[in-house]
């Protein structure tokens, strides 16, 4: 299947009737939806989850709580003018097997007087254009949806991005469900109905053969046939057991992990207790530190004005000059000493003379000086402040300095407190007794399944050896009729067809287990960074499909693995899938990926965006404008693979415009 | 492993050299199953007959 136009109508933010062409032919395979969160990225992906499975939630959405898949715009319209309620409409028209098709989905929506809306289905059609036929029984529409891909695998192929590393966390519950839909996926289920068509054909021939036998030879039959009955039953309870014992084993091990962590929760109570210490002490500098620097509050001001007291002091040295005369003469001396016509060393002199001019002069200086005095103390004042800011100024940067390391302390004090208090919260006496309690039980369980999977074993290894009695007895029964020759053979055939089947089966899930491990494993090497792959080296697939990531060391290290590193797994393995489901081809299938970039390193999503378009059919992301920005967006579209570019705009509260943009760097 | 062909090529490395007749029944058994979504009752009773069939004309070669 390959996407090639969605048109919503009246569907979540999306106002009228609005369109997505997706990118498809050829190398430029990606259509890129960039919107900002609340634009409709998720509306986007519901449309498509809502109009192939009529998906009306989705996982994140909260437990409970209805959403809304109508456009509240055009419904609040409908309450103000006619009120006959609206349709709300996903259309989406895609390829399969070189044929064109469209489904239809509508529902209709209608604000009621308590205010709230009821919904409910409408159409649901699937045109296929080719020949112009039209399928509009629901149970055939579903069927034609589920043989494109099964319910139970979509959200390997259209997907979350802050949920993908779910995939690999699925509980015991979840990994039947979805090993049956890989299996479906990679066809081994039409291997497994060919098993149990050939199964059903014995059956029905074992019974035939009976009803026409008689005497010894129908008594013997009847045993067989009994037996093999006991056989099956056995081997049934048999494998019930063992899943069982793989539920039991898995709760032990969460046990034994919650026992571990409480074994931690005293070492955890004593580094507490330091830490606590130790932010009491900081605290308390913390507080000093904030004193001294209230203290300086008032200088602040000044600080503030140090600009302006420069200024003032430049112009005062402009207005009043550089040199100042020594104050050890006033005006009114001098003039005495000109009246007298006598030097300041006691010498006389006439008023032609140089020193009488040199007095003149002077006095005439310390005149002006005396004149402007106010202006020479104005000068000394604003130097003093200058010269005790300047010291100040050190001072408030250390105060600050001081503050802010008493400040980071405590922030990295409390989130360490904090992180202990989690691992102490919960954790107490009682609850270690109930887990040792819980663990015995479950231990014991397990044990008496042990006992009873053997004693089945023995069981029907027992009526085996009986039913190989009966078998030789059958033989050695003279056949009576041409006929019965025939079934005879025909049911011979059978079991060996059966036979074969079962081994045949056996090798070739191990043969698509071994590909998928060794596809995954190469996916993951190269989707990691540098230091991932040197720690991460092979990925084992499990027979329930579930995965299990080795580290460098052969060790088990799934558990271990960061989040950002189990959703690289998760890609991998969904990858994976489509190579080995594709055979020598891309599997014909998109990758939908809503916001898959968000945990992402840059090394991660740099190696994704090379990879994706190798071995995909088509892709279409919705991504947030954090996760491509410009540069990303210029990279990629030069790497010739983008076909399509659309830009979510909102245009009111509620209502979402989608804008083709340009692709840019394109041949 | 796009299509039934496809599917019984994959499976044939694991029925070769088993009875003709064995690898024949198999290989239409998974021919019918991959290629007709029916039930597994029906398709039980097509192959039946064709098994009949396959075997009465390798009685009549053999006469």
């Amino acid at each position: 299947m390959i996407i090639t136009q969605l048109t919503m109508h009246h569907f979540r933010q999306f106002y009228g009737t609005q369109t997505i062409e997706f990118a498809h032919d050829g190398d430029e395979m990606v259509t890129v939806i960039l919107g900002e969160n609340g634009r409709g990225k998720t509306g986007l992906y519901r449309a498509v989850m809502y109009a192939l499975f009529g998906d009306r939630t989705l996982e994140q959405d909260a437990k409970g709580k209805g959403v809304l898949l109508a456009n509240s715009r055009a419904l609040k319209e409908d309450e103000a003018g006619q009120h006959r309620g609206i349709e709300s409409s996903v259309r989406i028209r895609f390829r399969h097997a070189d044929k064109d098709y469209e489904l239809h989905r509508s529902q209709l929506s209608r604000q009621q007087a308590n205010g709230k809306v009821h919904e409910e289905a409408s159409e649901l059609i699937l045109i296929d254009h080719t020949d112009g036929s039209r399928i509009t029984k629901k149970e055939e529409v579903e069927r034609f949806i589920h043989d494109l891909l099964d319910e139970r695998v979509k959200h390997y192929f259209f997907f979350d991005g802050e949920r993908i590393e779910r995939l690999t966390r699925v509980d015991e519950d979840q990994k039947e469900e979805v090993a049956t839909g890989i299996r479906n996926l990679l066809k081994i289920d039409q291997v497994l109905k060919s098993r149990d068509v050939l199964g059903h054909m014995l059956k029905a021939t074992s019974k035939q053969l009976e009803k026409h036998s008689t005497g010894d030879y129908k008594k013997a039959l009847q045993k067989r046939n009994s037996l093999q009955e006991q056989i099956e039953e056995a081997k049934n309870e048999q494998a019930r057991i063992n899943k069982e014992q793989t539920a039991l084993a898995v709760r032990i091990q969460e046990i034994d992990n919650r026992l571990e962590e409480l074994s931690q929760v005293s070492v955890a109570i004593r580094q507490r207790r330091e830490l606590e210490k130790e932010k009491e002490g900081v605290s308390k500098g913390y507080a000093e530190a904030q004193q001294a620097l209230t203290a300086l509050h008032s200088t602040i001001g000044l600080l503030m004005a140090r600009d302006v007291l420069y200024e003032v002091k430049k112009q005062l040295d402009f207005y009043l000059g550089e040199n100042r005369l020594e104050e050890t003469m006033t005006a009114s001396g001098l003039q005495e000493l000109i009246h007298d016509l006598t030097c300041i060393c006691g010498r006389a002199f006439d008023e032609d003379s140089e020193e009488y001019r040199r007095l003149q002069s002077l006095y005439r200086s310390v005149k002006s000086q005396e004149s402007n005095q106010a202006y020479y103390e104005m000068k000394a004042e604003v130097m003093q402040l200058i010269g005790y800011l300047e010291g100040k100024e050190s001072e408030l940067s250390e105060r600050l300095s001081d503050l802010k390391s008493y400040e980071t302390r405590l922030e990295s004090l409390n989130y360490q407190i904090e992180q202990l208090n989690q691992q102490v919260t919960g954790s107490s006496e009682q609850s270690i007794q109930e887990l040792g309690e819980e663990r015995e039980a479950v231990v014991t369980r397990k044990a008496q399944h042990e006992v009873e999977f053997r004693r089945l074993e023995e069981e029907w290894t027992e009526l085996e050896n009986e039913l190989a009695k009966v078998d030789l007895q059958l033989k050695d029964l003279k056949v009576k009729s041409g006929l019965h020759q025939q079934l005879l053979t025909k049911e011979e055939k059978l079991k060996e067809s059966v036979d074969v089947m079962d081994r045949a089966i056996n090798g070739f899930e191990q043969d698509v287990i071994q590909d998928l491990e060794l596809a995954t494993s190469e996916n993951l090497a190269y989707l990691l960074d540098d230091s991932g792959r040197q720690n991460l080296q092979d990925v084992k697939v499990e027979q329930d499909y579930s995965l299990e990531v080795y580290n460098a060391f052969n060790q088990p290290f799934l558990a271990n693995i960061s989040q950002g590193q189990r959703q690289v797994l998760s890609l991998s393995f969904i990858t994976a899938l489509a190579q080995v489901a594709g055979g020598n081809k891309a599997l014909e299938m998109p990758l939908f990926m809503d916001t898959p970039f968000g945990r992402l390193s840059t090394d991660h999503q740099e190696n994704l965006m090379n990879f994706i378009p190798q071995i995909a059919s088509q892709w279409i992301l919705l991504v947030t404008d954090r996760e491509y920005d410009e540069t990303v967006k210029r990279k990629f579209e030069s790497s010739g693979v983008v076909g399509r570019f659309y830009r979510l705009e909102s245009t009111e509260p509620g209502v979402t415009t989608i804008e083709a943009g340009e692709v840019l760097n394109h041949d | 492993m796009s299509d039934e062909a496809n599917l019984s090529e994959r499976l044939r490395p694991f029925i070769e050299g088993e009875d003709p007749l064995v690898q024949k029944m198999i290989t239409h058994t998974l021919d019918e199953v991959s290629r007709k979504s029916l039930s597994v009752d029906a398709i039980s009773k097509k192959m039946s007959r064709r098994l009949d069939q396959w075997m009465r004309e390798e009685e009549e070669g053999r006469s």
